[in-house]
């Protein structure tokens, strides 16, 4: 195991022995969601992708959250953050492991771990930066929020643009994206777009003051798949041809395994899965860590406290659930 | 109780058949005894399988194989498949009556163990092996002798060297014990191919309990005068009724010189001349007999009245072991000096127990050391002295040791009654099909075999050791290091060149005063 998991779980078991001897003090989590964006398709928008093969190398960031533990109170959860690299045909990747105990309400950890996702996602793409050169695309997973409270690095955002690394943030599901009459966006896009392949752009234009730092766009990247997704360009870009831009996403878009989304997301994406007897390991080491503390009996009957629902639904582990909106 | 190790838990237990986790840092081999602990009761069981797995799927095994990711103790596993065969409850031994349960915690077995299975026995042959460890002393008791026993495995095997462990150790136990054994490769003497080579010449009771006979220095005859026409059945199996009527007939009209005459008869006038000295026409019937009568060897079968079978018996019935050494000789001449030999002493011990019993009583237990024995108890040919042996000769004390490289050719009846088996490394698999198919509590024992190594064995000894135990065999050389002659402080005897010496003074003093 390595050396910063052990003292991220002798952390996560001191925080949570801190609970457990003196309870905590409710206090306000800030964050906010996503603002709603409201626009009407317009048909000029669409703009044809060129289906190319590309000599640029595609590094893509994505971050997985496991349960460890959870109560009413607190979690603790595993965080994984893992990247890809498609050089051509050749991938490389890898992954950190970090584990966190966090004590509040379901809300408040709702957004403390996603904030926690977007700092883990934003310090390994800062260290991936190293290694691509202009030209090159960076790929995030999600919207293109930096700073304020629940964004990516800013400096993330600055250094791609000083070293000419195309930063684009690919989000898999756009539910904040309305047409005028509040259906989804998305759909009507896909009802009205002519082409095989296409960028719509702009839904949305960059807002800095509202943190958001790149045009929102959708994208259809594979003739064959009937799949669109919300793409934001970061603001540096917009001043290019658009096409040009989005085009040779297409040539990481047509792996079967993820036919019309691009591959290196895909790898990021599987790469930041963490085994189960990994997670298992890992619970076995906290539980030890608190029953040496004297507060695992507490802190267990907190957890049987909450876990019923879970029980009735047939899982008797948590770690075999990801999380998504269930913290 | 000793703290003993805990090497693993239940997994799964079926039948007779149990399967567990191998803790991490545990050691096991193939064939080794572990002990579960159920409640109150303790279950023996053998190793007879294992295996190892992933709890990860293909692509995170890819990774870690990749060595990019490691995945901690809960990625593999190790399981192990066992055999009960042993039930302990108090100091209560017997077959299981029941099996353990799921989680059920299993231990490696230690001396105290070895000394609750009572797997010594007065013809030790090796220690216990648990792992990479050897326990106490396994071995066989004197009474298994006559309930036959057969040591197979390939060459290379360490066969010879259990023979002569077992042999010296009948020579040991003489005048309760003895051993007639046959040589075919002329090893056993010398200990040829035991390295440092040591034979039961080096026994230090073999020149006072023991003999050897060779057929390399022409003593080893058998007195065509000695062979009555009952016996030709011992030298030709296939003999058939007309022929054997033939040679009673000879043997009437010419007494014990009878094929001396008959082959005179035959050389001066043909067919016709032995018809009319015994009134009979059938030429083929006289031909098929004389043919065989004339292969008989005038080395090994000269006209004598003298047969070192007689002397054989004789030493036999005194406890003094018997060392044929039948190198040298061909097939036939080997298969023909076996048959007479082993047929003549065990008669000896059939005709005591039916006419003297008192005097049967004072025979030693004889086991007959057979090698080769696949080409004396074969089903495909005709039947032999020695597969009547294995059938009917326990009750007269007479065991027979079958020793082979093939199993698979010692027919299945004899196979069955040979209690005691020392199963060595086989690789043929037709050899161990038949023997973990036709031994009991060795079904599931085919991996097992296949990775014995050379000196270990499994030993199964009815009624005594009801499972198959793994066993180190005695290096014998060690054997006899541990069994030094015993020092009774007497001084030496004269060199022999001393006494040379000696006398060739004397006579040439006498020869002076003479003068």
């Amino acid at each position: 195991m390595p050396d910063i998991v052990l003292s991220d779980i002798d952390e996560a078991v001191s925080l949570l022995s801190t609970y457990a001897e003196k309870g905590y003090s409710t206090h306000e989590t800030s964050g906010k969601d996503e603002p709603e964006v409201v626009s009407k398709v317009d048909s000029s928008k669409f703009k044809l992708l060129k289906k190319m093969d590309s000599d640029a190398k595609f590094v893509a960031v994505d971050c997985s959250t496991r349960i460890l533990k959870r109560a009413n109170n607190w979690g603790i959860y595993l965080f994984r953050p893992a990247y890809a690299v498609v050089d051509k045909r050749a991938v490389d990747w890898g992954y950190q492991e970090k584990i966190r105990a966090l004590v509040g309400p379901a809300y408040a950890r709702f957004q403390a771990l996603r904030n926690l996702r977007l700092e883990f996602e934003s310090e390994l793409a800062l260290s991936l930066t190293k290694s691509v050169h202009a030209g090159d695309y960076l790929l995030l997973d999600g919207a293109s929020y930096f700073g304020g409270q629940t964004g990516y690095y800013v400096a993330l955002f600055e250094r791609c643009r000083d070293l000419g690394i195309s930063l684009l943030a690919l989000s898999k599901q756009s539910p904040t994206l309305r047409d005028e009459r509040g259906r989804d966006f998305q759909t009507t896009a896909q009802l009205m777009a002519q082409q095989p392949i296409w960028v719509y752009h702009p839904v949305a234009k960059a807002n800095f003051s509202e943190h958001l730092y790149g045009d929102i766009a959708l994208v259809k990247l594979c003739e064959e798949s009937p799949r669109i997704f919300r793409l934001d360009i970061m603001e540096y870009l917009t001043g290019c041809d658009i096409s040009d831009v989005v085009s040779p996403l297409t040539a990481v878009s047509e792996d079967p395994r993820c036919l019309g989304y691009p591959v290196p997301l895909w790898l990021a994406h599987e790469f930041s899965a963490t085994a189960d007897s990994k997670l298992l390991y890992y619970l076995d080491r906290i539980e030890g860590l608190l029953k040496e503390s004297g507060h695992y009996d507490r802190l267990s009957k907190e957890e049987q406290a909450c876990s019923f629902a879970d029980e009735l639904h047939g899982m008797r582990l948590l770690i075999e659930r990801e999380v998504t909106d269930y913290v | 109780m000793s703290n003993q190790t805990c090497i693993g838990s239940i997994n799964k237990v079926d039948g007779d058949k149990i399967v567990f986790f191998l803790d991490g840092n545990a050691k096991l081999s193939f064939g080794q005894i572990v002990k579960i602990k159920s409640g109150s009761r303790d279950f023996y069981a053998r190793v007879v399988n294992a295996g190892s797995s992933s709890t990860l799927d293909t692509h995170e095994q890819l990774r870690e194989a990749h060595g990019k990711e490691s995945f901690g103790p809960y990625s593999s596993y190790k399981h192990v498949t066992a055999v009960l065969f042993l039930e302990r409850t108090g100091e209560k031994l017997r077959a299981p009556t029941f099996n353990p349960n799921y989680m059920d915690k299993v231990y490696a077995t230690e001396d105290e163990d070895c000394k609750i299975l009572k797997l010594a026995g007065d013809l030790e042959i090796g220690l216990l092996r648990s792992g990479e460890q050897v326990l106490g002393k396994v071995g066989i008791g004197i009474e298994a002798i006559p309930l036959m026993i057969g040591m197979f495995g390939m060459t290379g095997s360490g066969k010879t060297n259990c023979e002569l462990v077992v042999n010296a150790q009948l020579i040991d136990c003489s005048p309760k014990t003895v051993g007639l054994i046959f040589d075919f490769a002329g090893q056993l003497l010398e200990g040829k191919g035991i390295r440092p080579q040591r034979g039961l010449q080096d026994h230090p009771l073999f020149h006072t309990r023991a003999k050897y006979y060779s057929a390399r220095d022409k003593k080893m005859t058998v007195g065509l005068y000695t062979l009555q026409p009952k016996k030709l059945g011992l030298l030709f199996p296939e003999i058939g009724g007309p022929q054997l009527k033939v040679a009673q007939k000879l043997y009437h009209t010419f007494g014990d010189q009878w094929i001396e005459q008959a082959k005179e008869a035959y050389t001066n006038e043909g067919p016709q001349g032995i018809g009319k000295a015994i009134n009979y026409k059938q030429r083929n019937v006289i031909e098929a007999l004389m043919l065989k009568l004339l292969s008989l060897s005038p080395e090994l079968f000269p006209p004598a009245s003298y047969s070192f079978i007689d002397d054989v018996v004789q030493n036999i019935t005194q406890g003094i072991t018997c060392l044929i050494d039948i190198s040298g000789l061909s097939s036939e001449e080997q298969q023909n000096i076996t048959n007479l030999t082993a047929a003549n002493v065990a008669t000896h011990y059939k005709t005591l127990w039916e006419q003297n019993f008192e005097e049967w009583q004072k025979l030693p237990t004889l086991l007959i050391t057979l090698e080769e024995a696949h080409e004396f108890l074969d089903p495909a040919k005709p039947k032999t002295i020695f597969s009547n042996i294995a059938l009917t000769y326990r009750k007269y004390r007479v065991g027979l040791n079958a020793v082979t490289p093939r199993p698979s050719r010692i027919t299945f009846d004899v196979f069955a009654e040979l209690w005691t088996k020392v199963i060595m490394k086989t690789e043929l698999s037709r050899d161990r099909l038949y023997v973990t198919e036709n031994t009991p509590y060795l079904e599931y024992s085919d991996t097992e075999l296949k990775m014995l190594d050379l000196g270990e064995a499994l030993l199964i000894s009815e009624p005594k050791i009801r499972f198959a135990v793994p066993v180190k065999i005695t290096h014998y050389p060690e054997y006899l290091d541990e069994h030094k002659p015993t020092d009774h402080g007497l001084p030496e005897s004269q060199q022999l060149s001393d006494i040379e010496q000696r006398i060739k003074q004397i006579s040439t003093q006498s020869s002076v005063g003479l003068q």
